[in-house]
């Protein structure tokens, strides 16, 4: 611990970034611009989320991370060990025990709590960075609510492909104000932020931006009326614990056609298999 | 022989709204030549013309006819001011620029320009490049802001708004409702990577549409409008033609119903033949819709096809102005006369 800082990031820095917090808390959905730093991990790799979760993390926290739902992937491991190192928490992958969750790409299953806060690595800040080129003129839409253009993606996605067609990175409105990102989670988990009791901060290194949506607050996917927004997953139970409510993950298993079906958040997995609920693969996989 | 040309819609319209043309010639005995007026050309004899106007009574086939009757007593006050003829200007302005300057560095790009706009009407903004034409029609639109001077709009409530004081959101708000602008190159204005019914969706998704059934429904049908085929709405534009391009802009741009349109050369760039039959497009939707519209335009036939007034620019100031085919006609402003024979007659 001797030449580091609490949580890897000095004081001055940690302080910047929670005014831009409690700027993006103030404001919901609306992007806040600060001053990123280099961190020790390539952008993509979740250089905004580790910022934020440096500058709130307290030394009594509970920290899970998560990547792409599951607690054992590279990228989960290594920022759960970054913050082990340099801040001295305790970390967890149990998400009821958590008080700050970091994720990337999922919102856990289990219903977090009014004490908890999620943390969510974002790529690319702006959902109209792919309509609108010139990031002045998004600005400026963002500035005056002009959001027909976000409509007109969705209208060339059902006039393709008969559905709106987007399965993650779902566009949402937060508040009835901001057009948001709510970063590459998959559509199916849209509706978990709505009116969620937990603190949810957004944070985008490379883009050095933050936003936030804070707790009880009403985030609506975008959608038409005769095409109302939908969830979409996979149709098949999980093979490990036989949930069939959950997001799941496909898995090819050998090369000859072989696919399992399984949850994508692994505690929520873990969990009900502990608890005796056991899929159709559920013994095979036991048995290796 | 130097003539007058004034448009007059009639009260009680015995020509069941159509437009009467009347050419008066200068002293003398002379003809007024009615167009529209049931037989295409009608021919009678003119009396004196006096200091205020002309005083003319009608000899048609040897007897006394109520319409040209009719004619000939409105005009003798529409000669007073041959300026305000069509449309009927009792109404209030739509838009009017008062004393706008405007200079970018030394040069005089606007010099105390004065412009009305009527409901309805269509004025054409002509003159030679960089004689400022398109510099006005951004700083009446509020793209630009003059260094001096004030654009008031009046609103479907009769309210006044001074569009360069207006905040953002609100003349944002005017752009992609009431007004609606057309410019020379389509693609600056489509989205080329969204087809075209999307394209012709946006402003009514913009304004709050959220039902892709109507908002579809509203696209095949601007698209017919258009003369673009129903089943070319899920086409990129980039494979229209140049023409499909410009036909599909004025429906991008038309489909919210605009009150007021700005064309920026909208037939510049297009073949004579393409171009004749957007003009037709343009003057029977603009009828029809009663939209009212600022044109810019370098070329003296579409202003004359198309304009009711017309406003002669030069180095930044507005020379001469009036009714399209008194100014065309009748040129005054030395510069005027020269813009106007320097037209080839094809």
């Amino acid at each position: 611990m001797k030449g580091y800082n609490f949580a890897y990031l000095d004081e001055q820095t940690k302080r910047m970034i929670r005014r831009a917090l409690l700027k993006a808390v103030a404001i919901p959905g609306h992007q806040v611009p600060f001053g990123s730093r280099e961190m020790p991990l390539p952008y993509g790799w979740g250089t905004g989320g580790i910022q934020v979760t440096a500058s709130i993390l307290g030394a009594a926290d509970v920290l899970k991370v998560i990547d792409q739902g599951a607690d054992d992937t590279t990228n989960a491991v290594s920022i759960r060990r970054f913050f082990a190192r340099t801040a001295g928490v305790a970390t967890t992958t149990a998400t009821a025990e958590a008080t700050v969750i970091q994720t990337r790409h999922r919102i856990p299953e289990k219903q977090l709590r009014e004490d908890q806060i999620i943390v969510y690595q974002v790529p690319q800040p702006e959902p109209l960075f792919r309509l609108e080129s010139s990031r002045i003129e998004t600005k400026r839409m963002q500035g005056l609510a002009d959001y027909g253009l976000m409509h007109v993606k969705l209208y060339e996605d059902v006039a393709r492909f008969g559905q709106i067609s987007i399965s993650y990175d779902y566009p949402v409105m937060v508040n009835e104000r901001y057009l948001m990102s709510p970063s590459p989670i998959p559509a199916f988990d849209n509706p978990k932020m709505d009116m969620m009791p937990a603190l949810q901060l957004f944070g985008a290194g490379r883009e050095k931006r933050i936003y936030a949506i804070p707790p009880w607050t009403r985030v609506r996917s975008l959608d038409f009326d005769d095409h109302p927004f939908r969830t979409i997953n996979a149709p098949h139970p999980c093979g490990l614990c036989g949930a069939t409510d959950s997001y799941l993950d496909e898995v090819v298993t050998d090369d000859r056609g072989g696919r399992l079906f399984v949850c994508s958040d692994t505690d929520h997995c873990a969990e009900r298999r502990a608890a005796g609920h056991v899929g159709t693969d559920g013994f095979q996989e036991a048995a290796e | 022989m130097s003539a007058r040309t004034g448009f007059r819609r009639l009260p009680n319209d015995p020509l069941s709204g159509s437009f009467t043309r009347i050419v008066m010639a200068g002293k003398g005995p002379s003809q007024i030549v009615m167009v529209g007026a049931g037989p295409p050309s009608t021919s009678f004899g003119v009396a004196d013309q006096q200091r205020c106007g002309w005083r003319a009574c009608a000899h048609h086939g040897g007897r006394d006819d109520p319409v040209v009757r009719i004619v000939i007593a409105e005009f003798g006050s529409a000669t007073r001011d041959l300026r305000c003829c069509n449309p009927p200007m009792t109404e209030p302005t739509l838009l009017s620029g008062r004393g706008l300057n405007l200079t970018f560095g030394t040069i005089p790009a606007l010099a105390n320009v004065n412009v009305d706009l009527w409901p309805g009407e269509l004025l054409a903004i002509v003159g030679e490049s960089g004689s400022g034409k398109t510099t006005l029609l951004n700083v009446l639109s509020g793209r630009l802001a003059p260094d001096s001077g004030t654009v008031w709009y009046r609103d479907p409530a009769n309210h006044l708004h001074d569009v360069h004081a207006m905040p953002a959101p609100a003349l944002r708000t005017l752009h992609r409702s009431d007004w609606g602008f057309v410019h020379q190159d389509p693609r600056q204005n489509l989205r080329m990577s969204v087809s075209a019914g999307g394209n012709v969706g946006e402003r009514l998704m913009a304004r709050g549409a959220r039902h892709y059934g109507d908002i579809r429904g509203v696209a095949l049908d601007w698209l017919s409008q258009v003369e673009i085929d129903a089943d070319r709405i899920d086409d990129l534009p980039r494979t229209f033609s140049g023409g499909m391009l410009q036909r599909l802009q004025i429906a991008r741009t038309l489909v919210t119903h605009p009150r007021l349109v700005f064309m920026d050369e909208p037939t510049g760039g297009l073949d004579v033949s393409v171009q004749a039959r957007l003009l037709d497009l343009i003057r029977s939707l603009v009828a029809r819709l009663r939209i009212a519209v600022v044109l810019v335009t370098h070329d003296i036939a579409v202003a004359r096809l198309l304009a009711h007034r017309i406003a002669v620019m030069q180095r930044g100031q507005i020379v001469e102005t009036g009714l399209t085919d008194q100014v065309l006609d009748d040129p005054r402003h030395p510069y005027t006369q020269l813009l106007v024979s320097s037209v080839l007659n094809a």
